[in-house]
């Protein structure tokens, strides 16, 4: 019995491994063919089920990825407030918008759809990138730089603590250019042309020579920052172009001295400005104003005549110093110089008005 | 005691307070031709602006009347206005039924010189300048309304502008000057300008010296002035040489005789700026004249040199009358050039500004009160600052906005 039994046990054992073995074998197949075969094992003997793909749920395993890394958040958002700058941003560089601290936004938008019509942001950003930025020459760079550049300096000269005071002690400034770059000559035009400045003021000049210098240099004089500046690029060197702008000046100043006798045939429309002198306003004011004395004098009316004229009226030049005159002569030479304006024929009419002793009650 | 109030509310104006007043000129005449229309009367027709005065005599004119108007009666504007209001103006004029002009401060100004000059000093020159449009010939016209009512004798050019240019004018050579042109229509034309404006003036004016036209025609010492003006009108040839015995004979006798003579020439700086469009005068032989070869422009600007007393002499300077490149400016100065200013100088220049809000509101208001402005907007207070906006406030534009509503 515990042979047979023995035995048995052993057919058993075998024939469970063999089903198992077969059962795991069916199991590798797939997942539907086994959900059929379980429908099978259900509904035996019966037809078939036609499963409609897709109209029920499908459990599908997957594989679980792997977590990619995460990019370090930004580096300007773990700045401080008082960090060092010039540590961040040592030198010249493309601009890096995760290192700038700072909000900002370049570039166009063509319409409210692009980009919700906003103007793109730092990041990304390749208007950024494209300019040239100056965040490596901050003010804190730029002391850094002195501070190590300190130990070659010398003490600036005594005396020279203001550009007035430069000016003053150094009148003529040259200026001259030199040109270092990469190629097979180390020659360059550009490096020939020198130029003095000064101002016209500096030079020692009477009325006259101060006009025939500006009439000689021409354009080269400014009158609103009254600077001559001499430039010449006619020689082929730089120092002797520096000389002969220098002799420029030495030749201009002493011919400006210069009185030629052509010079007196100067006539009223060769005039620089309106001379009131010379010209025929005052042939007129003056016999006008003898004119006036005359009728005073025949018909004096108190209070209607013009009280300021002297009794001789003999004298012109008497009659061109009184004040009144002074006053009008003033006015029409401004009227000429400066050009009309509502000051100038303001104070013209204030003048004439004085001059004639014209009043009216309605008068400003 | 309606005077008082005018000049009070003339006051309360100043200070650019925009209420209402009662009008106080009631005797308007409501009969102008758009009113004949059927226009409802505006709401605001019993409360009105003052800009009326009923000072119709300018000697009394003072600041207290500046953006007032004043009427000029209908005799005046026939006779010594003739031919002085610029057509426009006059066709506006006409069309209220009224000749009303505003006193502005540049001429009250030159009235107040006028007072108070001293008539034995050679004449005073006065020059209105200003942007177009601005009321220059108007001041000179309150000028000489003022004077005209003094009994001043009218020496008046209308437009200076008009003896240096035409169409196929009639150019001759001068009988008195060779080298110099006359201009026999314009002279003919100015002398009956003349006889009219100075009617009931000339009576007792006679020459002083022989004039000698032809071998034949002459016109003796004593020689009433009225007789002078007949001859020029009935001898075409001789007209401009009685022009300028006319002007000779007043610059000599307004000192002995003792009557006062007022030169008021319009845009005077076409005297001394000559013309050179295709318009310009050409004399036989196809070329041009120059201003002051022609002889009334001679004639004429003898009375701006100081030589005579007993008179004025005011004037206006305007841009339109100048060459296309000579426009850039429209102070005295520049549109005289340097050989009128030497004529002119010593000269008072008078500007002549654009309106001030106040004057702007009053002659708004005048408008309406005219019916000349219909739209309902342009009644109301913003439609007036509109208008005062859009116009600049600029006398000309004003009219030229507000006649289109």
């Amino acid at each position: 019995m515990a042979a047979l039994s023995r035995k048995r046990l052993t057919d058993i054992h075998k024939h469970l491994i063999n089903g198992r073995t077969a059962a795991f074998a069916r199991l590798f197949h797939s997942t539907r063919l086994n959900q059929q075969n379980e429908h099978s094992e259900q509904q035996e003997g019966e037809f078939r089920v036609f499963e409609i793909e897709g109209l029920k749920p499908v459990k599908t395993e997957r594989f679980a990825r792997r977590q990619k890394k995460k990019p370090p958040p930004p580096r300007f958002r773990s700045m401080a407030t008082d960090q060092d700058w010039t540590d961040v941003w040592p030198t010249a560089s493309t601009f890096k918008w995760s290192a700038v601290p700072f909000p900002v936004r370049q570039g166009f938008v063509e319409n409210s759809s692009e980009n919700e019509g906003v103007v793109p942001a730092k990041y990304a950003n390749l208007e950024l990138m494209k300019p040239p930025n100056f965040l490596h020459l901050t003010p804190a760079h730029v002391k850094k730089h002195c501070d190590a550049l300190k130990k070659f300096c010398t003490a600036w000269p005594e005396g020279l603590e203001t550009e007035e005071d430069c000016r003053h002690h150094f009148p003529v400034e040259s200026v001259t250019s030199d040109y270092v770059f990469a190629a097979p000559s180390l020659r360059d035009d550009r490096a020939r042309v020198a130029s003095i400045k000064l101002n016209l003021s500096d030079l020692e000049l009477d009325y006259h020579s101060r006009d025939k210098f500006i009439r000689l240099v021409g354009d080269r004089y400014n009158p609103d920052t009254d600077e001559v500046i001499f430039e010449s690029d006619r020689c082929p060197l730089k120092s002797q172009n520096l000389e002969y702008v220098n002799f420029l000046l030495t030749a201009v100043y002493f011919e400006s001295w210069k009185r030629e006798g052509w010079e007196d045939q100067k006539e009223l429309s060769d005039m620089e400005s309106y001379f009131w002198d010379i010209n025929a306003s005052r042939k007129n004011m003056v016999s006008l104003l003898r004119t006036i004395k005359e009728a005073d004098e025949k018909s004096p009316e108190a209070d209607k005549g013009l009280g300021y004229l002297p009794s001789d009226v003999a004298n012109e030049d008497a009659i061109c110093q009184l004040e009144e005159v002074q006053q009008y002569k003033v006015a029409v030479e401004e009227l000429f110089n400066e050009g009309e304006n509502i000051e100038t024929l303001n104070n013209y009419k204030a003048a004439v008005t004085k001059l004639l002793n014209l009043k009216s009650d309605a008068a400003v | 005691m309606r005077e008082r109030l005018v000049r009070v509310a003339g006051g309360m104006m100043k200070s650019l307070s925009r209420t209402a007043y009662l009008c106080v000129a009631n005797d308007v005449k409501q009969g102008s031709s758009r009113c004949l229309s059927s226009v409802a009367e505006p709401k605001q027709s019993n409360l009105r602006q003052v800009f009326r005065t009923s000072e119709d005599d300018p000697r009394a004119h003072t600041l207290d009347h500046v953006g007032l108007f004043y009427k000029i009666p209908e005799t005046e504007v026939n006779s010594m206005f003739k031919g002085c209001i610029h057509p426009w103006h006059l066709r506006l004029m006409n069309t209220f039924n009224e000749h009303c002009l505003m006193v502005r401060k540049p001429s009250v100004e030159v009235n107040g010189y006028l007072k108070n000059m001293n008539f034995n000093h050679p004449v005073p020159k006065f020059v209105y300048y200003g942007r177009r449009g601005a009321g220059k010939v108007c001041s000179l016209l309150h000028t000489m309304h003022f004077c005209a009512r003094n009994d001043w004798i009218m020496v008046h050019v209308p437009w200076a502008g008009q003896w240096v240019r035409g169409w196929n004018k009639e150019v001759a050579e001068s009988t008195h000057k060779p080298g110099r042109f006359d201009l026999p229509m314009d002279a003919a034309e100015w002398l009956s300008h003349f006889r009219i404006q100075n009617q009931n003036k000339l009576k007792d004016l006679k020459t002083t010296s022989e004039y000698i036209w032809t071998k034949r025609e002459k016109a003796d010492v004593g020689t009433p002035l009225d007789e002078i003006i007949n001859f020029g009108l009935n001898r075409f040839k001789f007209s401009s040489d009685c022009v300028g015995v006319l002007l000779k004979e007043l610059r000599l006798q307004a000192a002995e005789k003792g009557f006062k003579v007022l030169v008021a020439i319009n845009s005077v700086n076409s005297f001394f700026v000559p013309w050179s469009k295709e318009n310009t005068l050409k004399n036989s032989e196809k070329k041009q004249v120059l201003p002051h070869e022609v002889s009334l422009v001679h004639n004429f600007k003898k009375m701006l040199s100081p030589t005579w007393n007993n008179g004025a002499v005011v004037c206006t300077v305007n841009e339109g009358s100048n060459d296309q490149s000579l426009r850039e400016d429209y102070t005295p100065q520049y549109l005289l050039g340097q050989e009128g200013f030497e004529w002119f100088d010593p000269f008072v220049p008078i500007l002549v500004p654009e309106y001030s809000s106040t004057e702007a509101l009053s002659c708004l208001s005048y408008y309406i009160d005219r019916n000349w402005i219909q739209n309902e907007h342009g009644r109301t207070e913003e439609g007036m600052k509109e208008i005062m906006f859009v116009s600049n406030r600029n006398p000309f534009n004003l009219y030229k906005v507000c006649s289109s509503l």
